[in-house]
């Protein structure tokens, strides 16, 4: 085995997935690999195929085509989407539970628990009922189990759903941190900012099949050319400057500019044509336009 | 794993209060109350005594002989119809007995809320003493000798079975299976929750999800065996009471038990399995609990449901549990005694569990 071969913590291989013999697939011919201290974001609208996805990744179901590698359990986790823990347990007595379940034992299970209670900042609500705390310690908490067996490959399926911004922005800390340690994240979500935030490669998803995986760069210069935006009111001339405009909403328009083009020419024209205009932006597409353009519906239809 | 599966699944009931009353005080308060309400039909004397008086309108010498070879002391009288109708209506008596004229016939006058059992006893017991007068009358013998019973009842164990007796059994193997109410407490969220899903991640399989909840379950249903007999044992007594009498075969008692919580537990698992929620599945079990203890002689006694009725509670496998426990309570059976009822228990706890266990393989 190579040494680039030997780094590779999860290998999904042609798989696909579908919940009856006459069900349309819910993930198809899906292939990456991830290696170790890689976070990959898995990019989709609700119900383009990624909580299925994460579920044959965790072993939850089973692949009807292909072929999945990953560590055994708990040298992963998988945490799900919703709270997979026990209301009427303490946050303390969850944390013991799963411990039991990854079998750890003894004085690890106690040090697992405690070191796990600290990095999610869930000690003062340690021996809080987990149904009375609020959205973002349960989430936390959620996290928090996940992360008791130390994983080499974390599966964060929709992390931050419903929690507050400071919740969000401590999870999105602690993936980078965890990634930093070595640790392979798969992060599903269809909050564009976060995988943006804290995601090395991003995979976009829809109707089951991978549409794009590569780095974040690499997937916004694949959006094409840059691109010039303003906000103009009354009459527009849709050839203005020599470009193609389009009306993106309102009166806001949006022409794509030719590497060729010079932007301070372009400037020099609208200048020249005395249009009323409030705003004028220049920049690379971003996420959202390279979903938009591979999927052809947005982000969160 | 299994220690951790066991664990969380008592903590959770302990912390469900609701389940914890289903368990332990709704058993406790039926036997209580179940246990004094039938005491006097189960007593031969029929318990609390049937007031009545005599009115003696015959008023001969064969009447006066009549009455004062009743019984000692001889019954009170009262002197008019009008006088019997007052204390009637008045509920101050449950019966007059009126002698007519001539000796006979003999009329028990009755308020219509006194128990028939023991109206039913008193006329017997006047048949009897008029028969044996009259006869007496003819024969020229003494009337006590054909006013004694000569005939008696004696049964197999060896005392009658009282109240209390049938009351623990049956309130016990009611309560036994409500253990559906904190299983699908717990199996509900645990589905609904992705839990599940978590746990199967972590490898682990269904049929230790499903040890892990039958081994603390299984303890608790002897916990409850525990508490309903010292319930029968002391607290009946002390609220005026026949007590349990305890001195029975363990062997036995411990292998219905045992039996009867296996059925339970699949029965209970399975509900809770096919439930999609928490309030389904409670209403399903109590649904299902309350149809196996109407026909199962839990609610209403076996013996007094007509013939069809006690045959067809050997469709519930509460009335399974129940005959086991009588066996071993009443008849002072022996494990030969309770092998068929435990073997039927089991079978269908068994099946059930496999069906459960099936579910929940299914919802992993």
């Amino acid at each position: 085995m190579t040494g680039a071969a030997a780094s590779v913590r999860l290998n999904v291989d042609a798989v696909s997935f579908r919940y009856a013999a006459d069900a349309p697939w819910a993930v198809r011919d899906v292939s990456f690999a991830l290696r170790a201290g890689e976070v990959l974001g898995l990019l989709g609208p609700n119900g383009a195929g990624k909580s299925t996805l994460m579920r044959l990744i965790a072993g939850v179901r089973t692949p009807v085509e292909g072929a999945l590698r990953r560590p055994p359990a708990p040298r992963f986790a998988y945490v799900p989407q919703d709270y997979a823990f026990y209301p009427t347990l303490t946050c303390r007595e969850n944390l013991e539970f799963f411990a039991g379940v990854a079998r750890l034992n003894g004085t690890r299970r106690e040090q697992q628990v405690e070191k796990c209670l600290g990095t999610l900042a869930l000690d003062s609500f340690a021996n809080q009922r987990a149904g009375e705390c609020s959205g973002g310690i349960r989430r936390r908490l959620n996290v928090a189990i996940g992360l008791l067996a130390e994983p080499e490959l974390l599966l964060l399926d929709e992390p931050t759903a419903n929690v507050d911004p400071q919740s969000r922005a401590f999870l999105l800390d602690l993936v980078r941190s965890l990634a930093g340690a070595g640790a392979s994240v798969v992060y599903c979500s269809h909050y564009m900012e976060e995988v943006q935030a804290v995601c090395d490669r991003v995979g976009i998803i829809d109707h089951g099949s991978l549409l794009a995986c590569a780095p974040l760069a690499e997937l916004l210069a694949s959006g094409g050319a840059r691109e010039l935006r303003l906000r103009a009111e009354g009459a527009f001339d849709t050839r203005l400057a020599g470009l193609d405009w389009r009306r993106e909403a309102g009166d806001v328009w949006i022409a794509s500019l030719p590497p060729e083009v010079r932007l301070s020419d372009v400037f020099a024209q609208i200048e020249s044509a005395d249009i009323p205009m409030s705003d004028m932006r220049v920049g690379l597409p971003d996420l959202e336009d390279v979903f938009l353009r591979l999927t052809h519906r947005a982000l969160r239809d | 794993m299994l220690r951790a599966l066991i664990q969380k699944e008592l903590r959770a009931l302990g912390r469900d209060w609701h389940a914890l009353a289903a368990l332990f005080l709704m058993p406790a308060v039926f036997i209580i109350v179940m246990s004094l309400a039938l005491q006097g039909s189960f007593r031969p004397d029929g318990g609390e005594p049937l007031r009545w008086h005599v009115l003696d309108e015959d008023d001969s010498d064969s009447s006066r002989s009549l009455i004062d070879g009743f019984g000692q002391p001889p019954p009170a009288r009262v002197a008019t119809r009008n006088a019997a109708d007052k204390a009637l209506k008045s509920r101050a008596l449950d019966a007059v007995v009126i002698i007519e004229r001539g000796l006979a016939p003999v009329t028990v006058l009755a308020d219509p809320g006194a128990p028939l059992v023991l109206v039913e006893r008193l006329r017997a017991q006047w048949e009897r003493a008029v028969a044996g007068a009259l006869i007496a009358q003819e024969l020229g013998v003494g009337a006590e000798a054909l006013q004694r019973s000569h005939v008696r009842t004696q049964f197999v164990a060896r005392e009658v079975l009282t109240s209390v007796q049938q009351s623990v059994p049956a309130w016990l193997v009611f309560a036994m299976f409500f253990v559906v109410v904190p299983l699908s407490n717990v199996l509900i969220v645990e589905r609904n929750l992705g839990t599940l899903e978590r746990l199967r991640s972590l490898g682990v399989p269904a049929t230790a999800l499903l040890v892990g909840k039958v081994i603390p379950f299984f303890f608790v249903h002897q916990l409850q065996l525990v508490s309903m007999l010292l319930v029968g044992r002391f607290v009946v007594p002390a609220l005026g009471g026949d007590a349990l009498q305890l001195d029975v075969a363990l062997a036995p008692l411990l292998l219905v038990a045992a039996a009867t919580s296996v059925a339970a537990l699949g029965v209970s698992l399975l509900i809770a399995g096919l439930a999609r929620t928490s309030d389904q599945a409670i209403l399903a079990g109590a649904f299902v609990n309350i149809i196996f203890a109407a026909v199962g002689g839990i609610m209403v006694p076996k013996q007094v449901m007509p013939l069809a009725m006690q045959q067809a509670t050997n469709l519930s496998p509460m009335a399974w549990g129940l005959e086991g426990f009588l066996d071993v309570f009443a008849r002072r059976g022996t494990v030969i005694d309770v092998l068929p009822e435990a073997t039927a228990l089991t079978a269908i706890g068994l099946i059930t569990l496999a069906l459960a266990a099936w579910r929940i393989a299914r919802a992993q």
